[in-house]
């Protein structure tokens, strides 16, 4: 047992992974001060051995290191899985994120660019998890991003982290000053523990009377959402796109591969991605596909455009353990032909949505309904037709028109979707419901016809 | 739910899923699945290998929970013409749009031994290889690949062929005569499963003029189920999603002439309903 000061935070940083149940933190010092990652490797390596079946899974899985900031299990799978930089798709996804070897395509009707904004964030989510080792750490690193365009300027367009106002900046300076394990801070909590009769409600016998029930309840729920941010802190951040992500990412952290190129050139290059960033999680953005600024005419023919889509899959399978591919389409262009292009393209994805912008009028409508709530204003639907793995096991998960998103400035919402109630057409009911006896003549007149 | 009363996968008169029939000498035989997006095949193409491996479609038929805990008692069914030198393979699947790991963790969960079966993976790296290869050479290539280890199984399951088309720039025609066609004529049986998703969907305002791929796409669809003897036809409910149904299932006759055999296709449509890998099929 060594003495510490009081402000020194003890245990290392990666210590939050390690089983809590049962240990008495000041004891525990030295098998903490081991590295975590051994671990872990000692763990896999037993896993390993007990499971016949899995050791071809366990292998490319394998290659990743099991601390990677970016991964954590999908709830519904347990199947390694990577944030997308935008929790309210990382929820609608079912796993928290795009499971590992996964691939998704964002459609987008109609002429306007918010799966952009999705792109956007999923670039910069993977350079953020890269630089969570610090600045030293840039070359060796955790995550590559791979883009196929031909926007040399992608890198430079990627939105910061959200900062926060300056209040919530301050009081999350003191917050996690207190929540280190420190020799005071333990000392206190310590003699919290040891006034049991300080309980808030104790002495208030009526305390639902005062709301304090509902505060206990609310606190539980916060501290659900405070469990998954403590296991899995650097998971997903949220991202401010009027802001730009400094420093830009370099060669190092992002490679670019233009995809009008001959097959075999696209494919030799993104698969020495892989080769030269051994044990790092692979992101491949696929912008724009089939755009016409970048694509030639001759991509929109299933023969050019198959193999192209056909290879990438191969590659990203090939490397299932540590790749997770995102694209985005404007379909209007393809929305011809009997939607024979979008439909083979669909066929290729492991999971597909569809973002559907309102039209002007819905837009209208919701921005009277919402006039004194700005920020509820939707902006289009979501429609799910696949889910990563979970379509693939045969499961349906074709939900149309049942999500709404709204793009602002720090987060693209998902949400449940249903049409507002419009508050002149309940007064014009509720003018109605007034003359009951009018209303009852009303319906027995509709009766009759 | 639990009143609901599970039905028994049958596609043959003689209630049984692949009819011992098909697999005499000299006869070849196709049998044609389609699917649509929402409705993935993956259970019923396990289905129809654990069939082969098993004599029935046991986790399909009986509860999960029971399979899984006879998977041990499970033995795999002796068929006649298991040549000497070892096992011969109960099925071979190959498939052009999942690698092999995809198979060995579904049949995995079957508890079907990987010994009785074997993946050909067209998925990776399939177009590094053949791309800019004249397609005729590929496809002969790919026959004799398919067909020598054919020679072990009496099931050839393909997955999504009509890839082909697209990977390899050749038309229906071409795919048909120089693959489908020489394979059919190889294997016992030959199950196709396709994606079609474009088929039955072609919108309104693009009937009076098909694009050309969109033709070729279903003049391959159409001569599959011409050359097949039964059909399954896998798509979600016409009203959308539903908690307790994930879609049905229609069993029709093909075009293939099915006098010379003893029984009868057992027309039929089930609702289905997939859930954390298991599946139950019941009548509405």
């Amino acid at each position: 047992m060594s003495f510490r000061k009081r402000g020194d935070v003890l245990g290392a940083p990666g210590a939050r992974r390690l089983p809590v149940g049962g240990q008495i933190p000041g004891r525990s010092l030295g098998p903490q001060r081991t590295p975590v990652t051994s671990n872990d490797a000692q763990l896999a390596d037993r896993v390993g051995k007990l499971s016949m079946r899995d050791v071809s899974n366990s292998k490319t899985t394998g290659q990743i290191d099991s601390a990677h900031p970016g991964i954590r299990p999908s709830p519904a799978t347990s199947q390694p899985s990577t944030a997308t930089g935008c929790q309210d798709l990382d929820k609608l996804l079912g796993h928290m994120g795009l499971p590992l070897g996964q691939t998704l395509l964002v459609q987008e009707q109609s002429a306007t660019d918010f799966a952009s904004v999705l792109v956007k964030n999923f670039a910069a989510q993977g350079i953020v998890h890269n630089r969570k080792g610090g600045p030293s750490s840039l070359a060796a690193g955790n995550t590559h991003l791979v883009v196929l365009t031909m926007n040399p300027f992608f890198a430079k367009e990627l939105p910061g982290v959200y900062q926060g106002s300056k209040k919530e900046a301050k009081r999350f300076k003191v917050s996690s000053a207190e929540s280190e394990v420190t020799v005071q801070n333990m000392l206190e909590s310590g003699a919290a523990v040891s006034k049991p009769s300080a309980a808030p409600g104790k002495d208030l016998k009526i305390a639902w009377r005062y709301g304090l029930k509902d505060n206990l309840q609310k606190g539980a729920l916060a501290r659900n959402g405070d469990v998954e941010l403590e296991t899995y802190p650097e998971y997903s951040h949220t991202f401010d796109i009027t802001s730009r992500l400094v420093p830009a990412p370099t060669s190092a952290e992002i490679t670019l591969i233009s995809p009008v190129q001959p097959l075999s050139a696209v494919l030799t290059q993104l698969q020495a991605v892989f080769q030269k960033h051994q044990k790092k999680l692979i992101r491949i953005l696929l912008p724009q596909f089939l755009h016409p600024v970048m694509y030639p005419p001759k991509y929109s023919k299933l023969a050019e455009l198959l193999p192209l889509l056909h290879g990438i899959r191969s590659v990203v399978k090939q490397n299932a353990g540590r790749a997770v591919l995102l694209a985005s389409i404007s379909s209007d262009l393809y929305a011809h032909n009997g939607n024979q292009v979008l439909t083979m393209i669909e066929n290729l994805f492991d999971s597909v949505i569809d973002l559907e912008p309102f039209p002007q009028e819905m837009s209208q409508f919701l921005e009277r309904v919402y006039k004194s709530q700005p920020n509820k204003i939707q902006h289009g639907l979501v429609h799910v037709l696949k889910l990563p793995l979970l379509s693939d096991r045969g499961e349906m998960h074709v939900q149309r028109s049942e999500y709404a998103f709204k793009n602002g400035r720090k987060k693209f919402e998902i949400e449940a979707w249903g049409i507002p109630v419009d508050d002149s057409e309940v007064q014009d009911s509720k003018n109605m419901a007034e003359k009951p006896t009018e209303d009852h003549n009303h319906t027995k007149v509709a009766l009759e016809f | 739910m639990s009143a609901v009363q599970k039905q028994e996968l049958s596609l043959f008169s003689d209630h049984s899923v692949l009819t011992k029939a098909l697999f005499q000498q000299n006869e070849h035989h196709v049998i044609y699945v389609t699917h649509k997006l929402g409705t993935s095949p993956s259970w019923l193409m396990n289905a129809l290998i654990e069939t082969q491996v098993f004599g029935s479609p046991l986790s399909l038929n009986e509860s999960h929970a029971s399979a899984v805990n006879h998977a041990s008692s499970r033995v795999p069914v002796q068929r006649s013409g298991f040549s000497s030198n070892g096992r011969r393979k109960a099925a071979t699947i190959a498939s052009w749009i999942h690698d092999s790991e995809f198979f060995h963790t579904a049949l995995g969960k079957l508890k079907i031994d990987p010994a009785s079966y074997q993946i050909q993976d067209y998925l990776t790296d399939f177009v590094l290889k053949n791309h800019g290869k004249p397609a005729s050479r590929v496809l002969k290539s790919l026959v004799e690949e398919l067909t020598s280890t054919q020679s072990q199984s009496d099931l050839l399951l393909l997955e999504q062929p009509e890839l082909l088309m697209h990977l390899l720039n050749v038309s229906s025609d071409e795919l048909h005569l120089d693959f489908i066609n020489p394979l059919a004529r190889a294997v016992p049986l030959m199950v196709i499963v396709s994606y079609t998703e474009s088929h039955e969907n072609p919108g309104a305002e693009a009937l009076e003029h098909l694009a050309h791929d969109l033709i070729e796409q279903i003049r391959f669809q159409t001569g599959c189920v011409f050359k097949s003897i039964a059909v399954l036809g896998i798509k979600p409910l016409a009203t959308g999603r539903a908690k307790d149904v994930t879609g049905t299932l229609t069993i029709t006759r093909g075009g293939a002439e099915t006098s010379h055999l003893a029984i009868d296709i057992a027309e039929n449509e089930y609702l289905f309903h997939t859930q954390k890998d298991t599946t139950k099929l019941f009548y509405r």
